[in-house]
């Protein structure tokens, strides 16, 4: 990650270059870290290419609040790694292998915030195989959904469904 | 040009010229069940051969027969693997579950354990700025105009969205998704959610496979010998395949049992021979001839008006004895014009599963506890048999009266040799049905005769019949042909159709994620009026078969 902090500004003023130059974009997190990226990646990001587009090229520093860096280095690295054509299986493992399903999650918001449609994709399948053996519950607390259902109801419901709560993982306790 | 004048059982006949229209079938089928079952009532039982090592002619057998009319159990091998078949059993689903992480095998080992070791993240979004693509909520504004209130409500931080939760849903198996329904009252109510369909509906195919195309030609279509060529094509690909050479009689059309590949290996037979079968490799272009079963072995008596036919075909793979497996049914019955009970009240019609396995390289008996003589049986090579995960699956039917017929999945678990079964419901004379794969989900095809909608359900978990899901209802244009002749890879359904000049046929599909309808052009596929056509999957391998190359 450090690498990719060239520095750190501390007001997100926004900053005037010429739109002919390529110059690099620099993404600003949520917590005021600045990341600077070829522009070649910021077209990846859908919200980050059309702010440009809008300002005709002429704005290269664009805050992203709702992004911490913690996530904007993964992001980045994914764009990077889907512009050169290398997004393979193996890849993608290695990616959420060290995640666990909280950040698997936020990074999930920032895609959805960037609107990346690959790696939105691909991260709703990876919440998809990690949440499917899952209870309700634990799905309710995932997705920050109130139960709108009465005792009484709930309980038809799952005798109805009853064959679908077989083989269902029991919550772990610290997850949440 | 259009051919929605001529009637649909028309061009059945036509299109399957040494084909029966099901119409036939099931009339004839149904003609022999009534007889079959006369010959059950009046006589020995089933159990009667449960023995593999004892064979006797029928007690009650007036000694004319004998010896002529049974299968030697010998001729089977003697190593007999008889687990106590209980019906109906339910195992666990495998098919819907282990699929989907097949496609994805990110998610393996990053469980609830792993993630201990991680601290929970305090949340850095307001859950209202999410999803809010619009270019105005960045940039221009202020930094300070955007949440950054990590100090607000516990409640609302990091909530997903429910436009981006549903994106999630959509990539869930069946049984979860329903499971979700508890979650809330709108994930109830999820397949009523249009939004969510157009998503679950378009992610559910499968691009991990080929699709090939298999047709037969008359090399001269109006002087017998009826000779076939064959040919194997997989689309939008231009390496050529050689099947093998053929049968020993060629008359018939080489197909596909199953309609996909297991492991990456075809089992070949000819509709017009049952118990001929070829396994075949495409990628190490290795082939190996089966050798028959005893049925087809022992010479029948002239004077025997006991016929033996063949059901319940399939191919598939005993994950734990890594095997591959072949399975039929033979099913004897008595047909004669004259002394019905006298001829009937000495002979026991006979019925049981024969299966090969490919590592003994013999065939041996297999006698069920499940009667399914109350069943229609299913041809082979036509889209009624299915090899999913370790189980083959084949479509029957009970018939009560023209407008009440019942449909059912029978499975048989190559593993444990059980059967059981998932009822899908009741329907009229005139459906006509379909088994396909979708996206590692067993589906269920229905059009009815004459008319161009079709339905598809898939199946969230085995032996529950509640868990049938309708995924489509689609109306293709009316030169498509119904029934199809097969089912691609993503999500394609595939028709003929005629050219127009009406004398030829082309091949066409239709994507059901676009719902367009296209024709297959540029193939290199021999194209003539008595084509007979068959797609399926395949997806290679690289599985030895032993056998032999060209």
């Amino acid at each position: 990650m450090a690498e990719e902090v060239s520095s750190q500004m501390n007001s997100l003023s926004i900053s005037e270059t010429n739109p002919s130059s390529s110059a690099t974009i620099s993404l600003v997190s949520g917590d005021d870290i600045v990341f600077k990226v070829e522009p070649t990646i910021a077209k990846e990001m859908e919200t980050v290419q059309s702010f440009i587009d809008e300002t005709d090229g002429k704005i290269t520093t664009i805050p992203l609040p709702n992004i911490s860096s913690h996530d904007l280095p993964y992001v980045i690295e994914y764009c990077e790694k889907s512009i050169a054509g290398k997004i393979t299986k193996e890849f993608e493992a290695e990616f959420v292998k060290k995640l666990n399903n909280e950040e698997v999650k936020e990074l999930f918001l920032a895609a959805n915030y960037l609107n990346i449609k690959k790696l939105l994709d691909f991260l709703s399948q990876v919440i998809a195989d990690r949440i499917a053996n899952k209870s309700v519950e634990y799905v309710r607390r995932y997705f920050g959904i109130e139960n709108d259902f009465t005792p009484e109801e709930e309980a038809k419901l799952r005798e109805e469904l009853a064959w679908t709560f077989t083989g269902v993982d029991p919550d772990d306790e610290d997850e949440n | 040009m259009d051919s929605g004048g001529v009637s649909d059982a028309d061009n059945i006949d036509k299109r399957r010229p040494f084909y029966e229209s099901s119409k036939a079938w099931k009339a004839r089928n149904l003609k022999r069940k009534k007889k079959e079952k006369e010959v059950r009532r009046s006589f020995t039982p089933l159990s009667f051969y449960k023995g593999p090592t004892t064979y006797h002619p029928g007690p009650m057998c007036n000694g004319r027969f004998a010896g002529k009319q049974f299968v030697p159990l010998s001729l089977y091998t003697t190593t007999v693997y008889q687990p106590d078949p209980v019906f109906p059993v339910f195992p666990v689903c495998e098919g819907i579950n282990s699929s989907e992480s097949k496609m994805f095998p990110v998610c393996e080992g990053i469980n609830s354990s792993e993630s201990k070791m991680f601290p929970v993240c305090e949340g850095i979004n307001s859950s209202e700025s999410i999803g809010n693509k619009s270019s105005e909520s960045i940039g221009k504004n202020s930094s300070e105009s955007i949440g950054k209130n990590s100090s607000e409500s516990k409640v609302s931080r990091n909530s997903i969205s429910d436009q981006a939760a549903l994106s999630i849903l959509s990539k869930l198996p069946v049984k979860s998704l329903k499971r979700f329904g508890c979650v809330c009252k709108s994930w109830s109510v999820l397949f009523e959610n249009s939004d969510f369909m157009t998503m679950y509906t378009n992610l559910f195919v499968s691009h991990d496979y080929h699709t090939y195309i298999l047709s037969n030609d008359l090399d001269q279509p109006e002087i017998p010998p009826f000779l076939n060529h064959s040919e194997f094509h997989l689309l939008h690909n231009t390496i050529k395949f050689n099947l093998p050479p053929p049968f020993p009689y060629s008359d018939g059309h080489v197909s596909i049992l199953g309609s996909t590949s297991v492991n990456g290996i075809f089992c070949l037979g000819k509709t017009s021979m049952e118990n001929q079968y070829v396994l075949w490799n495409p990628a190490t272009d290795k082939f190996r001839r089966i050798p028959s079963s005893p049925t087809g072995l022992i010479p029948k008596c002239p004077q025997s008006n006991l016929y033996e036919e063949l059901f319940f075909h399939a191919f598939g793979y005993d994950k734990l004895r890594d095997d591959f497996k072949i399975v039929q049914y033979v099913s004897s019955f008595v047909c004669c014009s004259r002394g019905f009970d006298r001829y009937y009240s000495c002979l026991p019609a006979k019925s049981y599963f024969e299966i090969y396995s490919l590592k003994t390289n013999s065939w041996r008996m297999f006698d069920m506890a499940n009667d399914l003589s109350h069943w229609s049986y299913p041809p082979p090579f036509d889209g009624l048999e299915l090899y999913l995960d370790g189980a083959c699956h084949w479509l029957v039917t009970k018939y009560h009266s023209s407008k009440h017929v019942e449909t059912t999945l029978l499975t048989f678990h190559l593993s444990d040799e059980v059967f059981f079964t998932t009822p899908i419901g009741e329907s009229s004379y005139t459906l006509e049905t379909r088994l396909m794969v979708l996206n590692g989900s067993i589906a269920f095809f229905s059009n009815h005769h004459g008319d161009t909608v079709f339905h598809i359900s898939i199946l969230g978990e085995l032996g529950v019949s509640q868990s049938w899901i309708k995924l489509y209802i689609s109306d293709p244009f009316p030169p498509l042909r119904c029934p199809p002749i097969g089912f691609g890879n993503a999500g394609c359904i595939f028709f003929t159709k005629t050219n127009s000049t009406e004398e030829d046929y082309e091949l066409a599909y239709l994507d059901l994620s676009t719902q367009k309808t296209q024709i297959i052009k540029d193939h290199g596929i021999t194209l003539g009026k008595k084509s007979y056509f068959r797609v399926g999957l395949y997806k290679e391998s690289l599985f030895p078969i032993g056998g032999s190359s060209h």
